[in-house]
């Protein structure tokens, strides 16, 4: 019994498939950590406030000044729009770098003593702040609160959030803001909190305080040290209280080691847990802790010194969330890949004709989901921040979608176009979806990390055990109907699926079940007439060689991915303007995934057909000339239209175009497609999986650099989003590199398939 | 029936250890029907793909209408056809679309035989290369192949998927061919059937050697009775 599963598993681990799929998910694995480790960052995001460290409050729905045009004619013009409920007051954004307006028009003013000229002129936004009764949030930067008065205050009768962000909150700040009768919350932005929170309990409905510092509790002047939470605890409505101190490397000058106070902020959670328990009407504390302390565990202390408040921590791990979704992501694509690769067991008559085949194949593939699940569970759990509970649900529930993905194509192969369509917007879409997530549905990410962290561990049971009684019936039953596979394959009178370009040609073959593209063939076959009418030429054989796969489905998949990227570029980019920065690499990434991938793949389909080619009336020379040719023109004509994306997206975000952006594209457009069409020579003329999965590992790389070179082409500061990859220097040895290198590979490329042996199995 | 069409002298061909010709020779005179004989594996396909250039050869020589194979030109493939045993066209396009596309790279092309030729073997124009039979991708092989009316027709194995119909009206068109224009053919099979039928040459390949060329009636006579009993004869002799 035994010896027949070894048997059946022997015959998967034959199939080299399996092995590069088994190496290309162990690199993605090992680079995504990597990269998850790096860009462990961290946020604040307090439902329903939507406070963050890095904006002040969101509040998106809401209008908000915005750009230097409008704080000019709000600051010299009191020019005001009615409907606006939000105004920041600080410098950052009346003179950011998201704001052209001020270099453009006005270079003067992006001079630093410029500016502080125009901060001494806040009375000018005083009096604009008294005409816009519609404010319900203001964000003041350096003493700017002074300015403000008791008459002001009065006219803003909607006015119920404060924060107040500088480096030193004095006790007449305090005072000021305690003449703010109808203010429901406060932040406390500061180093220095030199001032006394008492007058602040004769606000009658503050019910939210947020103090965020770079400060320690060892600092005089602290927002964290134990006088003032002393204070806080005589805030007799406040609800919800948010402590989040942040480390700053600035106060080593008070440690001799340089490193942070060892009770830092450890202390806090002491102080907490001793002063604040008994207050009468505080329902909700959010806390920020050390990097140490990242579990939600060390919470429980404080918690159980204050069991009738909801205590959480103040910031989130974004690295638990991403690393989760990653291994999601993957798992599923992989168990779709693997069930993919089971469909050919079942793909041919064998199934039926061999005595007890089906049953030790099912049974072998249900134990490889479980042992999928088993796997995906221990890899996404190797976070730190990610519980044993929480990595089961998220890998059972990856095993059960990848396994529908595979099964739905199965039970329906004439919407295999619809699965692949789907799989494909999945993968090139997902890195999107978690700016998606922050932006749109800030509350949900820390709920979220919360729930990987293992804080909600009923909910967890309660979810695995759900899924593990919903999916493993399902999944047994989808897999079961894989046995089917040779059936649906005749009735369908489809070839059977052993190598992944049999795959291929099932899709190509599928999609002309339907009958929509009546009018491409047309137009196909009045460009044929007319190239026959047309004398030799070399231009005439390069068409001819085009019309050889412009019908090919795959195209139109490449335009479909187009369109879907654009549509969400655009979507994003209009609807969160803030997001922007984050977009435009991964569209770049999705474009120049297409740019390179489409004549890649398409090369090596073409590979069946070379031999049937190279007999058509040309000689091997012209005929494989004509075919690098080609391939170069439709390199270069995806990556013309690639480097006028980033063009007129360097225009769009940064106004900015000129001779350097246009000659620096040019140059590096002649490598890349020389290096696209060496790698598709290359596809054309090798056989072996093992030297295709050493090309791929090519033009992945060949897709790195292009990556990088339109990102620093858009100028966007790699920090955001690189941090990981050191920095490329444009300079001439690179491009001088690029050039023999890629040559070099072209080259290679025509040399290797000149003495190519095109039917050689 | 003079100058050879095809020569080959000595021709041999290794896939790694294995050799598969091992010491090719033959001519193919002009306006013959040469049919190539030989058990499975013996090296008929090799020996072709080596004459079209679709495989190198290591060693030895061989012409294809007086050129190297591996490196002929454009005017001799447009004189030159070949079926392969296995068609390989392009699954997206319809029946007609690669007729025209692959008329559109010939001189000659001669669309109204081919529509003839269609109708004829029964092949709807508009149907996907994706749905249609074996047999019937076989007819659309010898279609394309017979489209610009080579001199020199290559077939392997061609009748193979085709019902006996089929192969009847296969062999009748390459006898009129032939007769008309002194079109040379050489073709693959074990069928011995039909070699007798339009054979006028046979050259019996054995582990990688031609172990008799000549005609086929010469070697009815040399050997009495009928060609499979001639393919069995030999084939337990080379075994023996």
């Amino acid at each position: 019994m035994i010896r027949k599963y070894i048997l059946i598993a022997k015959v998967w681990a034959y199939r080299p498939m399996m092995w590069l799929l088994a190496i290309f998910t162990l690199l993605i694995f090992i680079l995504f950590s990597a990269i998850t480790h790096v860009s462990d960052i961290r946020r604040a995001f307090i439902p329903p406030y939507e406070y963050s460290l890095n904006g002040s409050i969101k509040l998106s729905r809401t209008s908000i000044l915005s750009n230097g045009n409008e704080f000019r004619e709000f600051a010299i013009l009191n020019k005001v729009d009615p409907t606006i409920e939000g105004i920041n007051l600080t410098p950052k954004q009346r003179f950011g770098r998201s704001d052209p307006f001020w270099s453009l028009k006005f270079p003067s003013v992006a001079n630093q003593s410029n500016r502080n000229k125009l901060d001494n002129n806040f009375p000018n936004y005083e009096k604009a702040l008294a005409i816009s009764p519609s404010v319900r949030w203001i964000r003041f930067g350096k003493d700017q609160i002074q300015h403000v008065s008791i008459d002001t205050w009065s006219k803003l009768a909607k006015l119920e959030t404060i924060i107040i962000n500088d480096d030193q909150i004095t006790q007449a700040d305090i005072e000021k803001i305690s003449e703010i009768r109808n203010l429901k919350m406060l932040v406390l932005e500061s180093f220095d909190l030199s001032a006394s929170l008492a007058p602040l309990s004769n606000l009658p409905k503050l019910n939210t305080l947020v103090l965020l510092g770079a400060s320690s509790d060892i600092i005089e002047g602290s927002l964290f040290r134990p006088e003032i939470l002393n204070q806080i605890h005589t805030l007799r409505n406040l609800q919800k209280l948010i402590l989040m101190p942040q480390w700053d490397p600035t106060f080593s000058v008070f440690n001799e080691n340089n490193t942070a106070h060892p009770g830092w902020p450890s202390n806090l959670k002491k102080n907490v847990r001793e002063i604040l328990p008994g207050h009468p009407t505080l329902t909700d504390l959010w806390i920020g802790l050390s990097e140490e302390e990242r579990s939600f565990h060390d919470l429980k202390v404080v918690q159980d010194g204050m069991p009738n408040v909801k205590v959480r921590l103040a910031h989130y791990n974004e690295g638990g969330i991403f690393w989760a979704s990653l291994g999601f992501m993957m798992t599923t694509i992989l168990i779709f890949l693997c069930l993919h690769n089971v469909l050919s067991h079942f793909s041919t008559s064998y199934c039926r004709t061999i005595p007890n085949y089906r049953n030790p194949h099912l049974r072998f593939v249900f134990g490889f989901a479980l042992f999928a699940i088993l796997l995906s569970t221990i890899v996404i759990q190797l976070h730190e921040s990610v519980a044993w509970l929480p990595a089961l649900v998220a890998s059972v529930f990856a095993v059960t979608l990848g396994t529908f993905c595979a099964s739905f194509k199965l039970s329906s192969p004439l919407r295999a176009a619809f699965i692949y369509f789907f799989s494909m917007a999945f993968f090139a879409l997902g890195p999107l979806l978690h700016p998606l997530l922050i932006q749109h549905f800030p509350a949900f990410a820390p709920v979220l990390d919360q729930f990987l962290a293992g804080y909600y561990s009923v909910l967890s049971m309660i979810l695995t055990a759900s899924f593990l009684i919903i999916s493993l019936p399902t999944i047994y039953w989808r897999i079961h109907r894989l046995s089917n596979y040779d059936r649906i394959l005749s009735e369908t009178g489809l070839p059977p699926f052993i190598t992944v370009k049999d795959g291929a040609r099932q899709q190509e073959i599928l999609k002309h079940k339907n009958k929509g593209n009546q009018r491409a063939l047309v137009a196909w076959q009045l460009q044929l007439e007319e190239l026959k009418l047309k004398s030799d030429s070399w231009i005439r054989s390069i068409r001819l060689d085009w019309m050889g796969e412009q019908m090919r489905p795959r195209l139109h998949w490449i335009g479909f991915l187009f369109i879907a990227t654009a549509i969400t570029f655009a979507v994003i980019h209009f609807s969160s303007p803030e997001q922007k920065w984050r977009i435009v690499p991964i569209c770049t990434f999705a474009f120049g995934f297409m740019c390179l991938f489409n004549p890649f793949i398409s090369s090596i389909s073409r590979q069946d057909s070379l031999s049937t080619e190279l007999l058509l009336p040309h000689s091997r020379d012209r005929f494989i000339i004509i075919r690098t040719l080609s391939l170069a023109e439709k390199f270069s004509l995806l990556l013309l239209g690639f480097f006028t994306y980033v063009t007129i997206l360097n225009y769009i975000l940064f106004q900015e175009l000129n001779l350097k952006i246009i000659i620096r594209a040019s140059v590096l457009f002649i490598p890349i497609t020389m290096a696209g069409t060496g790698i598709s020579l290359w596809a054309l003329s090798v056989r072996n999986i093992f030297a295709r999965g050493l090309l791929i590992g090519a033009t992945v790389t060949t897709l790195i650099f292009t990556i990088w070179s339109s990102i620093d082409a858009q100028r966007i500061n790699k920090r955001d989003m690189f941090d990981h990859i050191p920095e490329i220097e444009f300079g001439l040895l690179i491009y001088i590199v690029s050039y023999l290198v890629t040559g070099f590979l072209l080259w290679t490329g025509y040399q290797r398939l000149l003495i190519c042996e095109f039917d050689r199995k | 029936m003079n100058q050879p069409v095809i020569q080959c002298e000595g021709v041999r061909k290794k896939f790694g250890r294995t050799l598969v010709l091992n010491g090719v020779d033959l001519n193919i005179p002009r306006g013959s029907i040469v049919g190539l004989l030989g058990t499975n594996g013996c090296g008929k396909s090799t020996l072709i793909k080596c004459l079209l250039g679709l495989l190198k050869i290591d060693s030895g020589t061989a012409t294809v209408c007086d050129e190297d194979p591996w490196d002929l030109s454009a005017e001799t493939k447009n004189r030159l056809g070949y079926v392969p045993q296995e068609i390989k066209l392009y699954p997206w396009m319809r029946v007609s679309q690669v007729i025209d596309y692959t008329g559109a790279f010939y001189e000659n092309w001669k669309a109204d035989y081919c529509e003839m030729l269609l109708d004829k073997w029964e092949l709807d124009g508009k149907k996907w290369i994706k749905s249609l039979s074996g047999g019937q991708l076989q007819r659309l092989g010898i279609i394309l192949a017979l489209g610009h009316k080579p001199s020199l027709l290559i077939l392997d194995e061609p009748a193979a998927s085709l019902d006996p119909i089929g192969r009847r009206s296969l062999l009748k068109s390459l006898l009129e061919k032939n007769a008309e224009e002194e079109q040379t053919v050489l073709f693959s099979t074990h069928i011995t059937s039909d070699l007798e039928r339009i054979a006028s040459h046979v050259a019996f390949l054995d582990r990688g050697r031609v172990n008799f060329f000549g005609e086929l009636e010469e070697l009815k006579d040399q050997v009495g009775g009928n060609l499979e009993d001639l393919f069995l004869k030999m084939n337990s002799r080379s075994e023996g």
